[in-house]
């Protein structure tokens, strides 16, 4: 079943303009001058029920945009955002009741409390019954391994401390869908790995589809199921994790540091890429290896061999490249 | 409704349960709003040893108007003062946050948080109404039910004209400076009553920005042996339909606003 349906969905932001200074000031107060910028440009998707989908793109790219749109902060400019069925912002309460939102950089407890205020607070607005808030509260402890802080006030947790709290906040009203606008940003490792191993536990036992924003690639490899990757406001990529790296970085390396390379008297394997003196040689099929270092070995002096296996890492930036272009 | 009030009264315990995380903040700044409060009320009674009569009041008169529109303010401050931060929420993305909860984005906004420091012109506003109220008319169980009502419509409609100006913050990101002017307004008139202004300042603050309603047109009510206000006697008693209608204005603004800011309709 589709829980989120993303048709055709645009949206644009007035941006003030004008001249510099003291004009600008002027065209402000007057309200001139302000140019559109359209950050989500025609996106399409589908989400289905209990996906793990990340969602991603460099900084500006219109990720945190479409979340508020999901989540029915933001209104569409054109296009169609739908959640459970209903169009999050004429549906906004009950959208609301539906879904958690994490926003990584901006908290959502109350500072001055402790957390548990704060999970209570959180039970009354959305009008948990007491007994499954308790439950909750009891499990996301239990998960994320908060039982030491629970009663310490938001403002002394470390960050980690705090991102965990957000995200077992978020959850308490059992909501069908969970965002999570960069819930691992800043994080040590400890931190992060286990808000992924929860992130994953409730996936799995919970059901919860999760939509994840991040610029951790660990977070990409770990946890999503699915990656839908944006950039200036168009979707370039939208398949499984796996797909993208044969569609992007599908390629292996051998690698080889050498020495006495000339590039005029080559002729030799063709080398895909070329470092100082270390040769870069697809590989298409590992029977291929042997022959090549073999034929490499006879022309320069080899020092060293390695095979690169395709990098999560290297593909986004290939990516970001592409957008750029 | 009730399920609001409920969580309404469960916010506002944790607000002061976190409030008296910082004691001694709460404490001082109590005392010097008090403080500031009475200070109006003393300066008044040295200006009446010079001049006993100020425009046909007495004394006890203009205590009883400044404290009354004092006591009015002090709710304003108490459960409003909020609209002071909307243009740091709305700039700091908070209102986000109200948005994607299941609870009306006002509410939510205004029960963030209660200023306790409005006790401090609550404390001042009662302490000169009991000093004056005995010496400017009779009182009866009527009249003081017909207080309560001036005195929540006047916390109506300061909150009302500060949310109208406030709300400009969801086009414009900035709202403060034109609710410091009203700020600066108020403070400035609650402390003599209209009477000695000239019309145009009357008019001004009986039909543009209505604040004489917060307190001088209602006072009539409870003083025995006044002239008739400006304008006309009925205004005496238009501070709750006056309170009413901007209430119901500024909400449809505010309304008007969040959907700027959430992009509707632009």
């Amino acid at each position: 079943m589709a829980v989120i349906e993303v048709n055709h969905l645009i949206r644009d932001f007035k941006i003030g303009g004008g001249g510099g200074g003291s004009l600008r000031l002027l065209h402000r107060l007057l309200g001139r001058s302000k140019t559109l910028k359209r950050v989500v440009d025609d996106i399409s998707f589908t989400i289905e029920e209990g996906d793990f989908v990340g969602y991603l793109g460099p900084n500006g790219a219109g990720k945190s945009t479409t979340i508020k749109m999901l989540s029915g902060v933001l209104v569409p400019t054109a296009g169609i955002v739908r959640v459970l069925g209903l169009e999050p912002f004429r549906h906004r309460k009950a959208n609301a009741g539906s879904i958690g939102v994490v926003f990584g950089q901006r908290t959502q407890l109350w500072w001055d409390l402790p957390l548990r205020d704060s999970f209570k607070l959180l039970g009354a607005v959305y009008r948990v019954e007491p007994e499954r808030l308790q439950r909750n509260i009891a499990l996301f402890t239990e998960l994320l391994d908060m039982g030491g802080f629970l009663d310490t006030p938001v403002r002394q947790l470390s960050l980690g401390q705090r991102m965990r709290g957000d995200i077992a906040a978020s959850l308490l009203h059992d909501p069908k869908i969970l965002f999570l606008d960069e819930p691992t940003i800043g994080l040590d490792i400890v931190a992060k790995e286990n808000i992924q191993q929860f992130l994953k536990q409730i996936n799995r036992e919970k059901k919860v589809t999760v939509i994840l924003t991040t610029h951790n690639l660990d977070d990409i490899e770990r946890l999503c199921k699915r990656v839908i990757f944006i950039d200036k406001g168009r979707v370039l990529f939208d398949g499984s994790a796996e797909g993208m790296t044969e569609r992007f970085g599908g390629q292996r390396y051998l690698v080889l540091d050498t020495e006495h390379f000339d590039e005029r008297t080559w002729d030799g394997p063709p080398i895909a890429r070329r470092e100082d003196n270390q040769l870069w040689f697809s590989i298409h099929d590992d029977k291929e290896i042997a022959s090549m270092v073999a034929a490499a070995s006879e022309r320069v002096a080899v020092h060293n061999l390695t095979v690169k296996e395709p990098r999560i890492e290297d593909i986004i930036k290939q990516l970001y490249a592409l957008g750029e272009a | 409704m009730f399920a609001h009030m409920k969580i309404y009264l469960r916010l506002q315990a944790a607000n002061l349960r976190a409030r008296a995380m910082y004691p001694l903040n709460f404490t001082l700044i109590l005392v010097s709003v008090a403080f500031f409060g009475m200070t109006n009320i003393i300066l008044t009674w040295v200006l009446t040893q010079k001049v006993p009569i100020i425009a046909g009041w007495n004394l006890y008169q203009i205590v009883f108007v400044m404290s009354l529109w004092r006591f009015s303010h002090g709710f304003f401050i108490t459960f409003s003062q909020q609209i002071w931060n909307l243009e740091y929420l709305v700039r700091e993305g908070v209102m986000d946050r109200f948005l994607v909860r299941p609870l009306n984005p006002m509410f939510q906004f205004f029960a963030m948080r209660i200023q306790i420091y409005g006790f401090g012109d609550l404390l001042a506003g009662i302490g000169g109404l009991v000093y004056a109220a005995p010496h400017i008319g009779h009182w009866n169980v009527q009249k003081l039910l017909l207080l309560v009502v001036v005195v929540l419509s006047g916390a109506v409609i300061e909150w009302a004209l500060m949310t109208l100006l406030g709300v400009s913050a969801f086009w414009t990101l900035q709202s403060g400076g034109l609710m410091g002017l009203l700020d600066t307004l108020l403070d400035q008139f609650s402390r003599f009553p209209l009477s000695v202004y000239g019309r145009p300042v009357q008019i001004v603050l009986s039909f543009v920005l209505p604040i004489s309603f917060m307190a001088f047109y209602p006072s009539y009510i409870f003083m025995d042996g006044m002239e008739g206000p400006p304008f006309s006697s009925v205004l005496v008693y238009a501070s709750p339909a006056v309170a009413a209608g901007l209430a119901w204005l500024a909400y449809y603004v505010w309304r008007k606003g969040l959907n700027a800011y959430q992009g509707a309709g632009s």
